[in-house]
């Protein structure tokens, strides 16, 4: 069975006008759910996962009447995103909408992770907004906005440092590492100067992207820096193709992820084909990142919380899970639904 | 000017078709809990009014954990094998239940469908059907339908927006409704779309036609416990009648279920993920709330622990498809299980998930019209649904008998009559059941 049902398909592309009448605002559905784990096959520990409706003990908010906020901020306050969602899965996009898509997201205040080494001339302002990957001799120049290292094991680590170390300037240094729950790994990256770090299930891993992200996020809180803890000064990032809908993100946000990258889930969205035209491709991703968004803030307001960050990044108990077994919601830090 | 604008034929007025039958049940090539074979169940129930079988054997078909729970008596009836056993002639047991004061002749409630979510005649056939069985139907928030509003056992429900509601409207019924929140949209208002706010649900709503009806996410006067206590206290004063509150299967629900007993109300409805609804997010619907079995179960605990449950009752709601999911629920702490989806399946719903845009082809969640093409048959979706409830209830006697109980207020709480097949040991452990590794 394909992770992307028909359901998630239809969903992400009403959000982003490719179906339907009203891109942009979260679909509307009638009678009973059919969603996973219970009626559809259950095919991530995310399907397990469901989220809080605030009732009686504490007021839901009613996200069309009053202000939701879900901005996030990375890098101590530096950079500003104004949704925990960041583009990437560029890979494979022709050339000619690589611009279409940075600037769709810059437009909108959203952040875009560039894999490959690209020559792109962009504004200042803009380059801010991208996370851009870079070889360790790339590290040398100086660069107006946050770079992407990619490590593997925790043994390239020593090497990284000393490359870092012997750097002029500062810069905003982004690991991305395999989806691992190794807290000595963690706790390296720290040390090496890094302020965000991207867990990509894509690069392959031994654990689950829900178990590693929720885990770093434990790990971190832990873990002191000056008196800190580590996790207020590291921004954490969840990455991978099957990110499939604003609740999945949503879900990852109760884990630990400040942001995650999405690829499949805009491509499929937007309808993505070669041959489009790149205002149409902008077109579709600003209404399907502002669709998501709003899906977002439904979230927020049925669980009664008002601010992305501080209240839903990290906070489990917002969440329950679905017939899991005890020793995975230990794992998570969910309680089982009905505890 | 007006008048040569009005072209003839819309003050023409033609004779709609009575729908008196049932629609083919469509194919589906997606995940569905009202599966075929289920809708089918039910339109047996509600054709004939008599049983079609004693255990469900709908529930092998999907994955719900009250699927994967069975009465222990059903196990060892299945290894009796072909030889099985004989349907007593006449069965003594009771099914009549009393609470807040309310006497019901079999424990259901037909759950609150406002008039603007369902056509009209939908409503009133449901309020009839609740007068005649002497079971409670809840009208939703969409206000009191004239015709509803002559039937008794009706249940009023006073929701975040109040609409069309005075003291008069409130006193029409047998209990009051406090509407906190619904299991497929929990801490989201109601919702009617704009395309299906027509004149007469204008009036009765006594809001614009054609702008959509969202409700607020919260009562603006209950945001706390205590306001609550407030609430029912006045709402019992000004009516005389006993106060339910309606809130969703969440986190929280113990807690919840503790506190709306504490403050006063007679009973609960909780209602779980995956209930009907006319219109909702999607994503508020798929990701928000928990499952009826496991919220029923640790309400029933709390309560009992915080020795809060005698005296209050607390109705089951959401995905209740059977006779046998309702006593499982019962068994599990519920005294009451609520019906919806079913009842609209009993009066033609082919499940086609498409209420909010005021199509049904079965004529229930459609767009009300000066000059439609066909309504439902009042007296047929009222025989329906009188028949749903007698044969649901016979049903429920086959299981009561089989498991050597009198009546169904003897199986209130009996977890020791069930085991879970194939659950989590989470699951097993909210619901205080135990559990046998899967079936092969």
């Amino acid at each position: 069975m394909s992770i992307w049902r028909r359901d998630i398909v239809s969903n992400l592309r009403l959000l982003a006008g490719v179906e339907g009448k009203t891109a942009g605002e979260p679909p509307i559905a009638s009678m009973g759910a059919t969603n996973p784990p219970l009626i559809e096959e259950p095919m991530f520990i995310l399907d397990h996962i469901v989220s809080d409706g605030a009732q009686v003990t504490r007021p839901s908010i009613d996200p069309y009447r009053e202000p939701i906020e879900t901005e996030v901020y990375l890098f101590g306050g530096k950079l500003r995103f104004t949704m925990p969602i960041i583009i990437g899965g560029l890979t494979g996009v022709y050339p000619q909408h690589i611009d279409a898509v940075i600037l769709a997201g810059f437009r909108l205040g959203v952040g875009v992770h560039l894999e490959k080494l690209l020559r792109l001339q962009l504004g200042t302002e803009v380059r801010g907004h991208v996370l851009l990957e870079v070889s360790e001799d790339g590290l040398q120049s100086p660069q107006n906005g946050p770079l992407v290292l990619r490590i593997e094991g925790v043994g390239e680590l020593a090497r990284v440092r000393r490359v870092l170390k012997s750097l002029a300037h500062s810069t905003q240094l982004v690991a991305r590492i395999p989806s691992t729950a190794n807290s000595l790994f963690y706790q390296e990256i720290v040390k090496s100067g890094f302020q965000t770090v991207i867990i990509d299930e894509d690069l392959g891993g031994v654990e689950p992207l829900e178990v590693s992200l929720s885990e770093a996020d434990h790990m971190l809180k832990r873990l002191t820096i000056n008196g800190f803890p580590a996790r207020y000064l590291m921004g954490l990032i969840a990455a991978s193709n099957r990110i499939r809908s604003s609740s999945d993100i949503f879900k990852l946000g109760g884990l630990g992820a400040d942001a995650c990258i999405i690829r499949e889930a805009w491509r499929i969205g937007v309808d993505y084909k070669p041959e489009m035209p790149a205002h149409l491709l902008s077109e579709r991703i600003e209404n399907l990142l502002i669709g998501m968004q709003r899906e977002i803030k439904l979230l927020m307001g049925a669980a009664g919380v008002s601010s992305y960050q501080s209240s839903i990044v990290g906070s489990r108990e917002l969440f329950r899970a679905i017939d899991l077994p005890y020793h995975v919601c230990e794992k998570l830090g969910v309680k089982p639904a009905g505890e | 000017m007006g008048a040569s604008l009005t072209s003839p034929e819309i003050n023409e007025k033609s004779t709609p078709l009575l729908v008196e039958r049932y629609l083919p049940i469509p194919r589906r090539d997606s995940g569905e809990f009202w599966t075929e074979s289920r809708i089918q169940h039910i339109r047996h129930l509600a054709t004939t009014g008599k049983p079609m079988m004693v255990w469900d054997r709908c529930k092998s078909e999907t994955n719900r954990i009250l699927d994967r729970l069975f009465f222990c008596k059903e196990l060892e009836d299945a290894s009796l094998g072909d030889r099985g056993w004989e349907v007593p002639d006449e069965i003594s047991v009771s099914t009549s239940i009393c609470y807040g004061g309310l006497e019901l002749s079999h424990p259901l409630y037909l759950g609150d469908m406002s008039f603007g979510a369902l056509s009209g005649v939908p409503n009133v056939a449901i309020a009839r059907a609740a007068d005649i069985t002497g079971t409670l139907a809840g009208i939703g928030e969409g206000g009191l339908h004239p015709e509803v509003g002559k039937c008794r056992r009706i249940a009023v429900q006073w929701a975040s927006a109040r609409f069309g509601l005075d003291l008069d409207v409130l006193r029409k019924g047998m209990a009051v409704v406090i509407k906190i929140g619904q299991g497929a949209k929990p801490g989201i208002g109601g919702h009617l779309p704009g395309v299906k706010v027509v004149e007469i649900i204008s009036q009765t709503r006594r809001i614009p036609v054609g702008v959509d009806a969202i409700s607020p996410a919260p009562h603006h006067d209950i945001y706390s416990i205590e306001d609550l206590e407030q609430r029912i206290l006045a709402l019992k004063e000004a009516t005389g009648r006993p106060v339910l509150v309606k809130v969703a299967a969440t986190n929280y629900i113990p807690y919840i279920a503790s506190g709306v007993a504490r403050m006063g109300a007679d009973g609960i409805i909780i209602d779980g993920q995956g209930a009907g609804t006319g219109a909702a997010p999607s994503v508020v619907r798929d990701n928000v709330g928990i499952p009826i079995e496991l919220a029923v179960a640790a309400a029933d605990e709390m309560l009992r622990r915080e020795e809060l449950r005698d005296g209050f009752t607390i109705i089951a709601a959401g995905r209740v498809s059977s006779a046998e999911d309702a006593a499982k629920l019962t068994a599990l702490g519920a005294d009451v299980a609520s019906i919806g989806t079913a009842a609209l399946i009993a009066m033609g719903c082919i499940m086609i998930h498409k209420c909010h845009l005021g199509f049904c082809p079965a004529v229930i969640t459609n767009k009300i019209t000066d000059n439609p093409k066909k309504v439902l048959s009042l007296d047929t979706a009222t025989r329906w649904v009188v028949n749903l409830i007698g044969g649901w209830s016979a049903e429920l006697k086959l299981i009561l008998e089989r498991l050597g109980l009198k009546s169904v207020k003897e199986l209130r709480g009996r977890r020791d009559l069930l085991v879970g097949v194939g659950l989590s040991d989470s699951s097993l452990r909210i619901l205080g059941v135990r559990g046998v590794s899967g079936k092969n």
